[in-house]
């Protein structure tokens, strides 16, 4: 018996052994990754330049003096990320971005700023119009949470793509990662929005949709459920990925 | 003969072969020791070898005194020549640069007895004033050891053999680092594991005595790795020692090996040190102002930026409105806002016209943070900095490319 003790603490030691050195592994994969692949297209900057820090509450938390921030140069924010240091969000600015045609930011920036009032809005109307303590508690009156929430609730968890294997295409689900997810997401918002009646104004059409999916309803969720279920009925072929 | 391995076999038929083939070079032992005492006289005082030829003279005199005969390797032969024809030319330039500094300080009207390098680069560049955007190809006149590049010496003896252990790799220093490398990890392992079995889990005291980090300093550069190792050390070398070193010093124990780490590390200044703040001045009102300049794509303002003031801001002798966007409007007041300035101080921005909005909006809000500097204190000027307020934003447009429609797009492309 005490034999047989002995041999499964050793089992667990070097099994702990192996994850720890998995682990050790895979830090080191990132680290020399890092290095070792060349960017193709060619920065201004020298490489010694990290990015800068926007958000004025990192700011106002202070850096640990050993920041690599600390001892390097910054580079200088873009024009349109350097705009108030209250509002900066880079997933409206992607959305933003995503939205825009030809260039035309301007426009895009003025969509999102009535998108925001018409979402205000409509909770306030709702919070208005409710008539007890506990209903006005349920109601979310900040725009830029419902706008994130809607996006979050769109995003994609699995994806098909295309493999070729022996001459027969197969639709393979795969995950998501996370940018792809945020694309997806944001993209079916948008497009959605694009496929309804032109007479109506975006930002009109976008505080609807995105108020859907909000509350796990509309056009987006339709698709990203549509995405889920091509994946479970491939699931067989998950295997080819 | 057939009891032999086939290794001793091999290197008995080697020597013979040897034998046979050096019987041309057979020379006397006193020949040598002239020719190597040559070597050792003409690398003079300023010898810059890292090693020495070590065949020590005491080995050859005893050979020298019982009078036997020494077979010089014909690459050892080469090199005495190499190094003699590098040592010989090297005494030329040496006397050539010497004159020619003389000549130099009585051109110049000075001393020739205390001309020094500066004094040489200061003529040069009156002399011989040069445009040349390239530094390196501008007229210079500099000691001969600092132009010509650094020669290994020997790194084998009399007879052939090589001293180091990796001299057929080509370049044994470098190698030699690596496999140093290589072993101090595997001791750090073994540190490491005695370490878990002896403390489980029990803070590592050491650790926190200790204040190794790796943001105050950064990684030797590849030339300063080839001077170091003299040797040529190809740039996918180079990366391979970073890659190497990274993971060493990603080690959980890596403070143990805080001096090795040290000697391929620069230490480099605090960001926040090294920024220039400008003058608090005075005007005629008797208000406090500062000015400073900024920069961006090909538009530059000047900016003068007053405190106490009450918001107001004058750009081109027009308001705010100059600039027809919001965004524009926003990212001038950026700084302000992160100093929290906002209406405590007026702006008096001057730009030139030249450029879109986008340029005269960065180059004004450059220089609006260079100038606010001068009002706030050490922390805030480094929340400027962290937030990249005052860096020169170097991105340009970028050149069209022959064969190309533009900077990156192509052609559409016909099979016909």
């Amino acid at each position: 018996m005490a034999a047989s003790l002995s041999t499964v603490k050793g089992l667990c030691a070097t099994a702990s052994k192996v994850l720890a050195a998995t682990q050790c592994s895979n830090l080191f994969a990132d680290h020399i990754a890092k290095i070792s692949v060349q960017p193709v297209r060619q920065s201004m900057y020298n490489p010694k330049y990290v990015e800068p820090i926007i958000d004025k509450a990192t700011l106002e938390k202070g850096l640990d003096p050993d920041d690599l921030r600390r001892h390097r140069p910054i580079k200088a924010p873009t024009t349109d990320i350097s705009i108030s240091p209250l509002f900066y969000d880079p997933e409206i600015l992607k959305f933003t971005n995503m939205m825009m045609k030809a260039g035309n930011k301007e426009r895009v920036r003025e969509v999102m700023r009535k998108l925001f009032e018409n979402l205000k809005h409509m909770q306030v109307e709702k919070y208005n119009k409710a008539t007890s303590e506990s209903e006005k508690a349920e109601i979310e009156c900040n725009p830029v949470v419902i706008f994130k929430q809607g996006v979050e609730n769109c995003k994609p968890l699995l994806l098909v793509t295309r493999v070729v294997k022996g001459g027969v295409a197969y639709r393979v689900p795969v995950c998501a990662r996370p940018n792809e997810q945020r694309f997806r997401a944001m993209k079916w918002i948008i497009e959605s929005c694009r496929d309804k009646e032109r007479r109506i104004p975006m930002e009109q059409k976008l505080a609807w949709e995105i108020m859907d999916a909000y509350n796990n309803q509309g056009k987006a969720i339709r698709r990203k459920q549509e995405i889920h279920r091509i994946c479970e009925s491939n699931r067989a072929f998950a295997h080819l990925r | 003969m057939a009891s032999l391995s086939p290794w001793t076999r091999y290197s008995l038929c080697r020597s013979l072969r040897y034998c046979r083939s050096s019987a041309s070079s057979v020379l006397f032992s006193r020949d040598l020791l002239r020719n190597q005492n040559g070597i050792a006289g003409s690398g003079s005082s300023r010898d810059n070898c890292t090693e020495a030829p070590s065949p020590s003279s005491s080995d050859g005199k005893q050979k020298a005194s019982s009078g036997k005969a020494v077979t010089i390797s014909r690459a050892m032969r080469a090199y005495m020549e190499r190094a003699k024809a590098h040592d010989d030319m090297m005494k030329a330039e040496v006397a050539d640069y010497e004159i020619g500094k003389r000549h130099l300080a009585n051109i110049m009207g000075e001393d020739p007895d205390s001309f020094t390098q500066d004094d040489v680069n200061r003529a040069i560049e009156y002399l011989l004033p040069s445009g040349l955007f390239e530094k390196r190809a501008r007229p210079m006149m500099k000691d001969p050891y600092e132009i010509f590049p650094k020669k290994k010496a020997a790194q084998f003896g009399l007879d052939g053999r090589p001293y180091h252990w990796l001299y057929f790799t080509t370049s044994p220093n470098y190698y030699a680092l690596l496999y140093d490398i290589a072993w101090k990890m595997e001791d750090l392992k073994a540190e490491e594991d005695r370490l878990a079995e002896e403390k489980d889990g029990k803070p590592d005291r050491e650790k926190e005595s200790s204040d190794f980090t790796l943001a105050r300093s950064e990684w030797i550069t590849h030339q300063r790795l080839k001077d170091l190792l003299v040797e040529n050390v190809p740039e996918k070398e180079y990366r391979h020692f970073l890659v190497l070193m990274e993971r060493l010093a990603a080690h959980p124990l890596a403070y143990k090996m805080e001096e090795f780490i040290a000697t391929y590390r620069e230490p480099i200044a605090m960001q926040s040190q090294t920024l220039e703040v400008p003058q608090i001045e005075v005007d005629s009102d008797g208000r406090s102002f500062a000015t400073a300049s900024g920069k961006r794509k090909k538009c530059a303002a000047t900016v003068r930026v007053f405190k106490p003031g009450s918001g107001k801001v004058v750009i081109n002798g027009e308001d705010l409105q100059y600039f027809s966007n919001f965004v524009y409007r926003e990212s001038l007041l950026f700084p302000l806002s992160l100093t929290g300035l906002v209406g405590e101080v007026d702006i008096e921005a001057e730009v030139q016209a030249q450029g879109g909005p986008t340029a005269q909006a960065g180059a004004i809000r450059l220089a609006v943070s260079r100038a606010v500097t001068a009002f706030v204190d050490e922390s805030i000027r480094e929340d400027l900095r962290l937030a990249g307020m005052l860096t020169e934003d170097p991105r340009t447009k970028e050149r069209k490319k022959p064969g190309q429609e533009k900077a990156r797009k192509k052609f559409t492309w016909k099979k016909r």
